[in-house]
């Protein structure tokens, strides 16, 4: 396989990574991100936190998988929120912005390792085509 | 006749090295695209029989990313190597055909 392809598809990786992160990021607040009604009660629920992760897939190059955090709500007790349920109780996203932070850094730096990858392998055919003189 | 001055000596060598350094590239550029890869485990060519790894990380996978970047610098420097040895032989060669000296 071209190595120049190796390392776009570990780009596409990284940046499909990012997004899930900018997301995240942007619904940090989101407390309705759609309702069901249980009980005979409207009840909101927050965003979810996706997390993005890779696998190996065809050709041993890394594949996206998205699933969801399962991890617990936060709970906030506010009663004149208008998302709050019969009790005041608000839900919020399982989202740490720090924890994005991180996660955005280390996908930042695994894109430019696989961009300099792209540009050795660059490097390399350039010099291969000057033994042509 | 002439085939014998690309098949033996120096020229053979030297492309093997070349292509030695391209597949050894292949495979460092995909360890490092699998950095973030659940379960993935650092490679290298078969015929190197050892491979350089870092720790294991809790998903499993032990991509070290200055490990593998260092390779790369290394292997790189060795393609380049391989690369201005070949066309100086050539070079000479074309010395030796017009019996002058190239500048």
């Amino acid at each position: 396989m071209d190595p120049i392809e190796i390392s776009a598809a570990g780009m596409r990786a990284q940046r499909a990574r990012m997004d899930a992160i900018a997301a995240n990021l942007a619904n940090v607040d989101t407390t309705s991100a759609r309702t069901e009604v249980r009980d005979g009660e409207v009840r909101h629920v927050p965003f979810r936190r996706k997390l993005a992760v890779l696998v190996e897939g065809a050709g041993g190059l890394p594949a996206l998988k998205v699933i969801e955090d399962r991890s617990e709500f936060r709970a906030e007790h506010q009663p004149g929120h208008p998302h709050a349920s019969a009790a005041g109780t608000v839900l919020f996203p399982n989202v740490d912005p720090m924890v994005e932070m991180v996660d955005m850094m280390a996908a930042s730096r695994a894109y430019e390792a696989n961009l300099t990858a792209a540009e050795v392998a660059k490097s390399m055919h350039q010099s291969a085509l000057r033994i042509l003189g | 006749m002439i085939e014998r001055l690309f098949s033996r000596g120096a020229v053979s060598t030297l492309e093997s090295m070349l292509s030695f350094a391209s597949r050894r590239h292949e495979v460092i550029a995909r360890n490092i695209a699998n950095v973030d890869t659940v379960g993935y485990r650092t490679r290298d060519l078969a015929e190197l029989r050892s491979v350089d790894a870092g720790v294991l990380k809790p998903n499993g996978n032990n991509v070290d990313l200055e490990i593998e970047m260092s390779k790369m610098v290394r292997n790189n420097a060795l393609h380049s190597t391989a690369a201005a040895l070949l066309a100086q032989q050539f070079t000479l060669l074309r010395e030796a055909i017009s019996g002058q000296l190239h500048s």
